[in-house]
């Protein structure tokens, strides 16, 4: 089964999907789309190499055939009606509103290999708009679905217009199968707008997700992102923020509950362009026998971005000696009037904080089930909408209760 | 010693001592009470000469020489020593290391010679001691992890080492306990000499029931608009500052 | 703030610019310019060495050649002409000096200017129970001189340049050379096996603490030459050295290289203390000249509970590419890393360092100081890795970066790599600048605008300067000082 493929394979791919795919025979749709496969076959695979693929292992795509496979992806929607949100698929919105999706389609994530193949092959996603001033107050749920052998590279855009806000709830889920999801997700966020961002990525155990998103967030605008990772064989998420306006804000959260067999690997870069922006950045990973996670995170504060805030925080806890956490916090400080810190940690349960739960009686197994899961919880509280939060605690505590070596 | 002159002064661009005039004669020690916002950490930051504090108009004369063409450091040469009100940390920097280079830049710039290790080590000692400060505070950095009153303690140190002409304490008795303000209170009566004055910029008359003022002044919205005897300051104190001014 | 032009000049005075920026006109043997095998065989022939050597250095030599330049580090410069530049450089010698006394004058003048004690009854006769210094020359590509040899001799120390070493003590060479970093390691280091000349060899026996500290002095001082000198430390068993380098070089309008490989090796319970204080030229405020720095620096904690401690403190050199390493493979073993980096004008300096835990109970500490004035750009980079076998290893990292001026750059690139639940590793960082309100209040007690940056950046480094020697501690402050020289105002 496992058969080496090459670019060629997948340029072969492209030239046969492309007539059926959004905005076939639509010259600006197009143009984008040939660029986009162009700039993939100059790029070619990622190879670990490559300082962002330093901690994953790209030979997934070298075991799989991935080009031919089919798309197999299925994307659910659940929103309900509200006034100011408007949400078309991909297809339709390509057809129908060339001029509002046109810019958002043709920006790209540069040197990123597999976003430009997935901007070529998109074949669905969703472009989501909310107006002016309006505030969309029940979220908007995506679940996507992945089945048997298949490769999907799904494509959302979401525009955000001045003083809107809206939730976001992104959901990936799976069977068994060596299903591929390629996922993109641009985002951009007018002056005084809000997103939440929420993602749960549970795809199947055999699965291979790798996602870019990518955020531009205007003055005064706020973007508060948490990616929970627990499904996947290899799971990586790439994220990159560029805080355009004054007084913007970005809050980039996540948690990795890594077991066997897994590798979850989250990147972020967030770019400060100008004066008066903060970030705060917090990643946590529990890792059990055998997992692999890697949390990179770099900031970068130009030289105008004076009075830049930015905080990173990433800790790891290691549940078993066979587990392997790669960590790496970069600054890149241009500008002098600055408070960047990073801090990160790395380690076993306190034995300390055992001692003393075990002192007041309660059972080994179940004083270290405590410790995990305050560590788990501590890290939720990040988390404003309080149904997500809820929900991914059950799921952490389902997935805990499911250790036996916890 | 210091004559000031309608003295104008912008912070930010915005207009915050509007026309302040105050004389200080050699020997005496002068008190500027009023209330929040009226420009008296401004007045002292202005006299030391801190950057963002421009002076739109008006002078100050201090012994003889335009102090407002003088750098910070220079001011400080001169013998100006402002107290000050949140003293600020420096990490890695000891108190002593931090004494001992400030008293050779102000000897130097007198035209003396630096003083030796062993003579500067006495002095800072025998000051240390008349203040209650425990000599290994001299070891850690300036201010680093210091209490609130250990900071003020160690500004009058400062003072007493540096034994300035003119010093301008700002606010130096807020958030001290009554010992501590005694220490502070027996810091400047022991600088107090014909050939010195002293500014005391405070909130409470409560340090003036330690250290005596000849003169109280009580600034409102940038100007001073009443001054008088000590007993102006237990008026104050009665009948607030609205009703004062 | 502004700062008078008086106040500069009294600074200036007080500092000085780069003082060791001057040439000493001394007649030198040259090979012909340029990198061939020829080149190799020739300081292989003039250091009159075995076979062996010369083998291992054309075998670094091939190997080099198929080594590309690493550009992974943030670090922008033409690039180098590996061609153009002359590798072996040393002063012409009548019969080579028997004793001290016989030294070539000119050369002992130049130590003399550079404050580095070449001759024994001047440093015996300097203030009574000041600690003694023994001191290695290096002066481009040679060994000039050797202090206090005899007295090491009788604590059974051997302190001497590298290529006597390889005469007299084949077999300890032969053994280490080559052992901590590898002949391929990298691009710089393969190119310094390949064409070393000179360096400093210590061996330390068995339990014995060396009874002074130990100095190579690195100047390079000819024309378009580099300087490619290794170092090589071995701590027998239970045994003590404290060793510094220092490194100067003259001013020149064009970059000079210099590659340098130090080895260190430290058996069960021994323990070595390695000081740098690094001012080679800096280039000019234009970014005009200046040293390239290219150095690969590890140590090998071989034995139970050994130490390794590094303590640099890097004010010169256009460009410094550095990372002083611990390869802590002895259980319980400890290494260390104490670093200031200045860079100002057009300086550019990416160091950091290698912690590698192998063993059981093994513990690192990095502290990191970066200064950024002027247009420099400075960026840590360090790996903590924690191998699967190495239980219970602690490691604490620490990197501040203090920015003076609004266009110079601090970059912060940690790696931590863990195999094994039972480590615990903390890792800060903070990016700030000097603060207003610690600015003016130093003014405010009479310190100029120069002195009271100098102060608190000096406070800033005070954690990594109290690892210093006594004397290397107060030449380094001065020297932060001098670094950063104009870049306030």
């Amino acid at each position: 089964m496992a058969k080496s493929t090459d670019i060629k394979a997948y340029m072969d791919a492209f030239e046969s999907a492309r007539g059926t795919l959004p905005g076939a025979g639509q010259a600006w749709a197009e143009d984008i789309r040939d660029e986009a496969m162009q700039a993939f076959a100059d790029l070619g695979l990622p190879t670990q190499r490559l300082e962002d693929w330093k901690y994953t292992s790209p030979n997934f795509l070298k075991d799989v055939d991935y080009a031919t496979l089919s798309s197999g992806a299925d994307i659910m929607l659940e929103a309900e009606k509200q006034p100011g949100l408007h949400i078309l698929s991909l297809k339709e919105a390509v057809a129908h509103q060339p001029d509002r999706i046109q810019t958002l389609f043709e920006q790209k994530i540069e040197g990123d290999a597999l976003f430009h193949l997935n901007r070529a092959m998109a074949s669905d996603g969703l472009v989501i708009r909310v107006e002016k001033g309006c505030r969309i107050e029940k979220p908007v749920t995506i679940r996507h679905s992945a089945t048997g052998q298949t490769a999907s590279h799904i494509h959302h855009l979401i525009l955000l217009e001045e003083r809107s806000a809206l939730t976001v709830i992104e959901e990936f889920t799976g069977e068994t199968g060596t299903n591929w999801t390629n996922p993109a997700v641009m985002v951009e966020i007018a002056e005084g707008a809000t997103l939440q961002h929420y993602k749960h990525q549970n795809a199947g155990p055999d699965a291979v997700h790798t996602a870019q998103t990518a955020v531009r967030i205007a003055a005064k605008g706020r973007y508060d992102r948490f990616a929970y990772f627990t499904g996947a064989a290899t799971a990586r998420d790439d994220v990159r923020v560029t805080l355009e306006g004054k007084d913007a804000y970005l809050s980039l959260k996540g948690l990795s509950l890594c077991k066997k067999g897994q590798s979850h690997d989250l990147i972020t870069c967030t770019d400060h362009a100008v004066a008066d922006t903060a970030s705060d950045q917090a990643f946590r990973g529990v890792l059990g026998a055998g997992a692999k996670a890697a949390f990179q995170g770099k900031v970068i504060v130009r030289q105008d971005a004076q009075k830049t805030d930015a905080n990173q925080s990433f800790k790891n806890l290691l549940l078993d000696r066979s587990a392997e956490v790669n960590t790496k916090p970069e600054l890149e400080i241009y500008a002098d009037d600055v408070k960047c810190a990073h801090g990160a940690t790395v380690g076993e349960l306190d034995k300390h904080a055992l001692f003393y739960l075990k002192s007041r009686g309660i059972a080994p197994d179940e004083a270290r089930a405590l410790l995990i899961e305050a560590f788990i919880t501590d890290q939720f509280e990040a988390i404003m909408n309080k149904s997500v939060r809820d929900n991914f605690m059950a799921h952490a505590k389902a997935w805990m209760a499911g250790r036996v070596n916890l | 010693m210091l004559k000031i002159e309608n003295l104008h002064v912008a912070v930010g661009g915005k207009e915050i001592l509007k026309g302040l005039d105050l004389e200080i004669e050699a020997g005496s020690v002068h008190a500027i009470m009023g209330p929040n916002g009226a420009g008296k950490s401004t007045l002292s930051y202005a006299l030391a000469g801190r950057d963002s504090y421009e002076v739109t108009a008006g002078s100050v004369t201090y012994l003889g020489k335009d102090l407002l063409e003088l750098d910070p450091h220079e001011r400080a040469g001169e013998g100006l020593f402002l107290g000050f009100q949140y003293p600020v940390e420096i990490p890695g920097v000891s108190t002593m290391n931090f004494l001992r280079t400030s008293l050779n830049a102000v000897r130097r710039y007198r035209g003396l010679e630096d003083m030796d290790a062993v003579t500067f080590l006495r002095l800072v000692k025998e000051k240390a001691a008349a203040l209650d400060m425990n000599p290994d505070m001299l070891k850690r950095a300036v201010n680093v992890g210091f209490s609130g009153g250990e900071k003020k303690r160690n500004e009058m140190v400062q003072m007493a080492v540096l034994e300035p002409t003119l010093a301008v304490l700002d606010e130096t008795d807020s958030g001290l306990d009554i010992d501590a303000l005694k220490v502070v209170a027996d810091g400047i009566n022991a600088l107090r000499s014909p050939e010195r004055a002293a500014l005391l910029i405070t909130h409470y008359q409560r340090l003036l029931d330690y250290v005596v003022p000849d003169f109280v002044h009580v600034l409102f919205d940038g100007k001073i608009v009443k001054s008088g005897g000590k007993e102006l300051a237990l008026e104050l104190e009665e009948k607030g500052y609205a009703a004062v001014a | 703030m502004a700062v008078t032009a008086e106040a500069r000049k009294k600074v200036q005075d007080a500092t000085g610019e780069y003082k060791y920026g001057f040439y000493t006109d001394i007649e030198s043997d040259f090979a012909p310019k340029g990198l061939n095998e020829d080149i190799v065989r020739f300081i292989s022939a003039k250091k009159e060495e075995p076979v062996w050597l010369l083998d291992w250095r054309l075998k670094a030599y091939r190997g080099w050649l198929k080594m590309i330049e690493p550009t992974w580090a943030k670090l922008h410069y033409p690039p180098i002409d590996f061609q153009d530049a002359y590798y072996y450089a040393a002063p012409k010698k009548k019969d080579g000096p028997k004793s001290l006394d016989e030294v070539d004058p000119d050369l002992l003048e130049t130590y003399k200017k550079l404050g580095i004690p070449l001759r024994e009854q001047e440093v015996l006769a300097g203030v009574a129970g000041a600690p003694k210094y023994a001191v290695d020359a290096v002066f481009d590509s040679v060994s000039v001189a050797t202090t206090f040899k005899k007295e090491l001799k009788k604590a059974g120390v051997i302190f001497m340049a590298i290529s006597e070493a390889v005469k007299e003590h084949p077999d300890l060479v032969k053994k280490y050379l080559g052992s901590v970093v590898p002949m391929r390691d990298n691009f710089y280091s393969a190119l310094n096996a390949a064409v070393f000349s000179d360096g400093t060899f210590v061996y330390i026996p068995k339990g014995v603490r060396c009874p002074m500290e130990l100095s190579t002095y690195f100047r390079i001082n000819a024309e378009n030459t580099g300087q490619f000198e290794r170092t090589l430390v071995i701590a027998n068993e239970g045994s003590y050295v404290s060793y510094l380098e220092g490194c100067t070089a003259p001013m020149r309008d064009e970059n000079q290289l210099h590659a340098a490989v130090v080895e260190l090796i430290a058996l069960d319970d021994a323990e070595i203390k390695y000081s740098t204080v690094q001012n080679w030229y800096p280039g000019d405020k234009d970014g005009k000249g200046g040293i390239y720095n290219f150095v690969t620096k590890r140590g090998l904690c071989k034995g139970r509970n050994s130490k390794i401690s590094w303590t640099q403190v890097e004010t010169g050199s256009a460009i410094t590419w550095k990372y002083p390493s611990c390869v802590l493979s002895g259980d319980g073993s400890i290494g260390e890393f104490y670093s200031v980096a200045i860079t100002n004008n057009h300086q550019q300096a990416d160091t950091g360092t290698k912690m590698i835990h192998i063993g059981k109970n093994t513990r690192s500490t990095i502290i990191s100081k970066g200064i950024s004035a002027g247009l420099g750009q400075n960026t840590y980079r360090g790996l903590v890795r924690v191998l699967a076998g190495a239980e219970n290893v602690r490691n604490y990292t620490q990197c501040d970066s203090l920015l003076l001026g609004d266009r110079c750059g601090a970059h912060t690139v940690p790696y931590i790599e863990v195999k094994n639940p039972t480590a615990q590793i903390e890792h800060e960082a903070t990016t700030s600048k000097i603060s207003e309100d610690q600015l003016f209040y130093c003014l405010q007690r009479g310190l100029s605008e120069e002195e009271a940056v100098a102060l608190i950046v000096n406070g800033f480094c005070k954690e990594v300067m109290q690892h210093l020697p006594m004397e290397f501690a107060v030449e380094a402050q001065k020297l932060l000082g001098i670094s950063l020289e104009g870049s306030v105002g």
